[in-house]
């Protein structure tokens, strides 16, 4: 037995370069009694960290490398081969650094294909162990191509770069036909040459098995069908993992190379995987520690927080030290410094942000402001967090305000410099659909049988599961399949085989990594796809590396906040304090408006489960709200937390607690285990233990996989419960409650953080309503699409005005309503909301009426804007064409056909005139128009009719546009209106027949019968509801919502095909006092099925343009304007 | 010029060292003078091929070249080079 250990060994992160997964090759490596094996990916260390930890667990020492691609200006080699591949192992630390520079350096400058000169490599090659590339590299290519001088030549440059120490020329014999004659030419040169060869097997897969996956790879890589040849593709199944003794027949004439191969990997020795977290450099002021500084910070904070007249201050005090010694023990000082400081530059430049999860368990936390939750009152459980027996990566994420995100990334970037800083990547693995598609591809299924068989399978299937759907996919090629029988077959052998193969890498959202060492000590940094600086590691991978990466996640609900803030600034001149709003007790109005279930548009209250969930628990407190953020989750309904819950609740089930000592415990939520911390509570109380040790516990039970671990968690449980002097029955009872939650279970705290958001949200919905939904408009996030806001709006009273060019702003905004009135304030739409008018175009326009005041006409509007911005011409004419459809210019009391009409004939002439106006005369003509809101002012008397639309007197005399032509064109061009709901014109025909308006649903009896219409805002099937479906319900007097049976679920998707309008016919059912649903026995589309008598809603179902609104995104003007002449 | 000839022969083998094959009715004695292997259409059930190949020289210096079926064990005699 010699002590060969492979040294050239492809994982599949060189992507589509290999057959078998880092697992599998490490352990055939285990298998075939090798001590080392070596990690060469081609151009990328991405994949080391999993193959250090899969030789760690296989017991045998990693070799770090890496396949280099480089560039050598070699004159002798001939123009052909001026790139070649070298094959550099790491020695040590220093030398896996100078590796990922190297990369670094490679992917940065050239990122499209990324090559390393020689001369870099030159300079940076201590500690690097380099293999020539005898096999793969320009060398072979010479060899092969009978030009042994210009080999020679070559080997000579290198060595005169390189030098020869730890310099070898690697040799390789995978019975190709000429593997024999290069393996002795190459001893040859090598021995010329004054250096060693070293055997390797150029490995791509693990064993023969394994080698149609690589080929099929390499057809996928390079485009190719299986039976079209290419010269890069393996003619044989031999590059697997041979062992020493499969190797030795084959270098029968140079022996020694194989020992070689085991003395290179003797002298790599690097280990890469750290025992403990190592936190980013923080900046300090002067003669501070990083103890001494965030102790300082947190004190400050102190009595401004707890005033210390209060009982509180005592126990905070205590808390406080106690969490600063847990963080000195764990060294993370630091850690907290750096959030702080990103937090603390968030809320400097206006930018809301909050810290989320169980960070907000921590005082620390709460002191330096990361998060906005109080610990103490909350119960909150600071080991939950930290704890000194914790040893892995304390995690903080920050919700940052969507669309300021960028800027803070830029600041910490720009803080710990570009060297220390990055983003986290994602590492894309192969799923069902995306492995099918390239596989079939490569096996010669044509493009459009390729498309028929990924359309048979679900979205996010996994490899492994392929064969459940072979029925599927030979129904997908129908009449087709017997023919495709053989291939299909393969399909089904070699889909499977890529489950876990990375794909590619993406970008992690929101993971900043920060590194007290350059990144490049650890890492390779590449650009993503658009650009961003990124390591190639993902966040496992970082954390493996003792490393930190910090969450930053756009949150849109912060969006609407600070949105709704700035209206209120502008129109009230000053901010309200939302964030140091008092918790408990609440706001009663704002209470009053979430127990009546008007919760649409608040944080994580407004989805249809939370307002049934409303109307049962009618939360009164904090607190309950933020139960009510927990409760509403997947985990809790699948346990069956809810109903327990609820039914206390309401009193119907009497609250026991199985232990005297759970009460403090569970008090809060009435004896139901809801959250994460109660487990580890109950842990530590009834069981007796540690923290550490229940942490360590509840973990457990989150991510229990087999019955008899299971079992010995409940002994060690029940045997602690009784030391305590617990009764067995009882310690096994509440082990049983606990196993039934079993990591379903949510944080309080991150619970506690939400909900906090959740009552700025219904705060500021119940007071400055209006604001607070243009603001929320503006931000476009939520669950609901923006006009089921706009009709909440007009559900509450507030007033709402279409887009105008002289009166809106580009977002949303609030417009004073004046006389007496209950909603003071009403809803404007902006200007971006009309689709094709880009943010850019909208403050274009915006600025240049405030600079210039309000535009006169549309020829005015036309030319100024001409001038003001930099669109194209093509790009600008479409924008204001969908501006003049959507009835923006409505202000200038033209009609809009006639208004569409003129703009078709006039818009060349405008695009390309320059005003002619002074501007002093252009605001003085503003101000008259502002006056007489007339078209009829003085203009050039020069060219009138540039200026003057009503006088073009050869615009055809065409109808005006009915309110109901208007509704639809609102909803062709903006996707919500002003106008009346489109229900509101069928209405009195559905009145004929006898369907209720859903308003009138509140005051029938449970049990009735009744029948609706109404348009689906949203329709889900969660699959926790056992094939149930929920369909929302709008009309224009109010929303309901629909259960639908599952017979009547599974057949939804034929009727939405048909119109997003339905008709509902079925069975009050109440709940609560003001809640009603419905349960649903028939569904009908609508007008199809049920109004054919009027002709013209089936000509033209105004619901329907709404529903497939991207057919309408260029909103041609030629239509209108024809329809107008043809009556 | 090299012909192809595609026929089974029968081959003698010295432990895994090939000594001689009979073709055709004729034995002859051969060394191996250069060996690799094949994999290919591995996707189609009727065209898929596994092979060692073996370049032999007689005696007499004919060069042939024969190949060793991994599926079915046949041997056959390829190419017969000048």
């Amino acid at each position: 037995m010699g002590d060969f250990c492979e040294l050239h060994c492809h994982t599949p992160f060189s992507f589509r370069h290999a057959g078998s997964s880092i697992t599998a090759l490490v352990e055939r490596a285990k298998a075939l009694k090798m001590t080392a094996l070596a990690i060469t990916d081609t151009m990328t260390v991405a994949g080391v960290v999993r193959f250090h930890q899969a030789c760690h667990r296989a017991g045998i020492r990693p070799v770090t490398g890496c396949e280099l691609l480089v560039s050598h200006a070699c004159f002798a080699a001939g123009r052909q081969a001026q790139t070649g591949t070298i094959i550099a192992l790491a020695r040590n630390r220093e030398g896996y650094a100078r590796l990922c520079e190297l990369l670094t350096q490679a992917n940065l400058s050239t990122p499209k294909r990324s090559v390393i000169p020689l001369s870099e490599l030159a300079a940076r090659r201590d500690g690097l162990v380099l293999m020539l590339g005898g096999c793969d590299g320009a060398i072979q290519k010479l060899l092969v191509a009978g030009n042994l001088m210009a080999a020679r030549a070559l080997l000579d440059h290198y060595i005169a770069r390189l030098g020869t120490g730890d310099l070898f020329l690697d040799v390789r014999h995978n019975l190709l036909p000429e593997s024999a004659l290069l393996l002795t030419q190459s001893a040859h040169l090598a021995d010329e040459a004054g250096i060693s060869c070293v055997a390797t097997n150029g490995v791509h897969y693990a064993t023969p098995h394994d080698y149609r996956v690589y080929d099929t790879l390499s057809c996928v890589r390079l485009g190719l069908r299986v039976f079209e040849p290419h010269r890069e593709r393996p003619r044989n199944a031999e590059q697997y993992l041979k062992s020493d003794d499969e190797l030795r027949p084959l270098f029968a004439t140079l022996p020694q190379a194989l020992d070689h191969a085991g003395s290179v990997a003797a002298v790599c020795r690097l280990d890469l995987l750290a025992a403990r977290c190592v936190p980013p450099r923080v900046a300090l002021p002067p003669g501070e520690t990083p103890t001494s500084y965030l102790r300082r910070l947190c004190e400050a904070k102190l009595p401004t927080r707890y005033s210390p007249e209060e009982k509180s201050a005592a126990a905070a005090r205590q808390q406080l030290e106690h969490e600063l010694s847990v963080i000195a023990t764990l060294r993370l000082e630091e850690f907290f410094l750096a959030v702080w400081d990103i937090v603390r530059k968030g809320h400097e430049l206006g930018i809301r942000c909050a810290g989320r999860g169980s960070a907000a368990n921590s005082i620390v936390a709460y002191l330096l402001g990361i998060t906005a939750v109080e610990p103490l009152a909350h119960h909150l459980l600071f080991e939950r967090f930290l704890n000194v027996e914790r040893a892995g990566m304390p995690d903080i994420d920050v919700d940052v305000q969507s669309s300021r995100r960028e800027e803070l990334i830029r600041y910490v970037e720009a803080t710990y410099s570009p060297e220390h800083a990055a983003m986290v990547a994602n590492v894309v693995t192969y799923r069902l659909r995306l492995a099918t598609r390239d596989i079939a591809k490569a096996l010669g299924f044509p493009l459009a049988l390729v498309g028929r068989l990924t359309g048979h399978l679900p979205t996010f299937g996994r490899c492994a599961d392929v064969e459940r759907y072979a029925e599927d996919l030979r129904q997908a090629l129908g009449s087709e399949a017997p023919q495709w029988e053989s291939h299909l077959r393969l399909l089904l052998e070699l889909v499977p085989r890529l489950e876990g193969f990375p794909r590619h890498l993406s970008l992690h959202n929101g993971g900043l990594l920060l590194t007290r060492e350059p990144l490049t000590h650890n890492m390779a940094v590449r650009l993503s796809a658009n650009g961003v600086r990124a390591v190639e590691l993902d966040k496992d991978d970082v954390g493996a590396l003792g490393l930190i990466k910090f969450d930053l996640l756009g949150l849109r609900a912060f969006d609407s906040i600070e949105y709704c803030l700035d209206l209120i600034e502008e129109t009230e001149g000053k901010r309200p304090q939302v964030d140091d709003l008092p918790l408990e007790p609440p706001d009663t109005a704002t209470m009053r408006m979430v127990r009546a279930g008007q919760t649409l548009a608040c944080f994580q209250l407004e989805s249809p489960a939370q307002w049934s969930l409303l109307a049962r628990t009618q939360p009164r407190t904090f607190g309950d709200l933020v139960v009510e953020v927990a409760l509403c989750r997947p985990g809790p309904i699948q346990a069956g937390m809810v109903h327990p819950y609820i039914g206390r609740r309401a009193g119907r089930i009497p609250v026991r607690y199985a232990h005297p000592r759970l009460e403090p415990i569970l008090r809060d939520t009435l004896g139901v285990v809801l959250y994460q911390e109660q487990v580890l509570e109950i842990a530590h109380e009834v069981a007796g233990l540690s923290y550490g040790e229940a942490d360590g516990f509840r973990r457990a039970m989150s991510h229990y996989r087999t019955q008899s671990e299971m079992e010995g968690m409940r002994d060690r449980f029940v045997a602690g419960a009784v030391r305590q002097g617990i009764a067995r029955g009882v310690a096994e009872r509440i082990f049983d409650e606990l196993a039934c939650f079993t990591g379903y279970g949510f944080c309080r705290s991150h619970a506690a953080s939400f909900a906090k958001t959740t009552y700025i949200t219904a705060y500021l919905k119940a007071h400055w309503p209006a604001h607070y939904l243009a603001g929320f408009l503006s931000a476009q996030g939520g669950f609901f699409p923006a006009s089921v806001i706009v009709e909440e709006a007009k559900h509450l009273g507030i007033p709402t005005f279409p887009v105008d060019v002289q009166a809106s702003k580009p977002f949303f905004s609030v417009a004073r309503v004046h006389g007496e009135r209950e909603m003071p304030w009403g809803i404007r739409l902006g200007l971006v909301q009309v689709k094709g008018v880009g943010e850019e175009l909208a403050t274009a326009i915006v600025r240049e009426r405030e600079a210039h005041g309000e535009f006169c006409s549309l020829a005015d509007f036309c030319t100024r804007l001409t001038r003001t911005t930099g669109l194209s011409t093509a790009l600008r004419r479409e924008a204001v064409a969908a501006l003049v459809a959507a009835g923006a210019f409505d202000a200038f009391g033209i009609p809009r056909r006639r208004l569409a009409w003129l703009f078709e004939e006039r818009w060349a002439l405008w695009s390309t005139s320059r005003p002619v106006r002074s501007r002093k005369s252009a605001r003085a003509g503003a101000a008259r128009d502002a006056r007489s809101a007339s078209e009829d002012i003085p203009v050039q008397p020069a060219l009138p009719w540039v200026w003057d639309d009503e006088r073009a007197a050869d615009a055809p005399l065409l109808p005006p546009l009915t309110l109901e032509d208007e509704v639809r064109l609102d909803l062709a061009t903006q996707g919500i209106s002003v106008r009346p709901h489109p229900l509101t014109f069928l209405r009195a025909r559905l009145n004929q027949v006898g369907v209720a308006p859903i308003g009138r649903l509140k005051a029938l009896k449970a049990g009735q019968k009744v029948m609706v219409a109404g348009k689906v805002i949203s329709s889900q099937r969660p699959p926790t509801a056992h094939s149930v479906g929920f369909l929302v319900l709008e009309d224009e007097k109010g929303r309901v919502q629909v259960v639908l049976p599952p017979k009547l679920a599974e057949t939804l998707y034929r009727v939405l095909a048909v119109s997003r309008v339905l008709l509902v016919g079925g069975r009050i059912e109440r709940v609560g006092r003001e809640h009603v649903t419905l349960l649903a026995y028939r569904v009908r589309a609508l007008p199809a099925g049920h109004l054919p008598a009027d002709q013209r809603l089936a000509e033209h179902p105004p619901e329907k343009r709404e529903a497939h609104p991207q057919r309408d995104n260029g909103i041609a003007l030629r239509p209108i304007v024809a329809a107008g002449k043809g009556r | 010029m090299s012909r192809r000839y595609q026929e089974a022969i029968t081959v003698t083998l010295q432990g895994e060292r090939l000594t001689s094959f009979t073709w055709r009715g004729n034995t002859y004695r051969i060394r191996v003078i250069a060996n690799w292997r094949l994999a290919a259409r591995w996707w189609s059930a009727e065209h898929a091929a596994n092979r060692h190949y073996y370049r032999v020289m007689t005696a007499d210096c004919q060069v042939f070249e024969v190949y060793h079926d991994q599926v079915s064990g046949a041997w056959i005699l390829d190419t017969c080079l000048d």
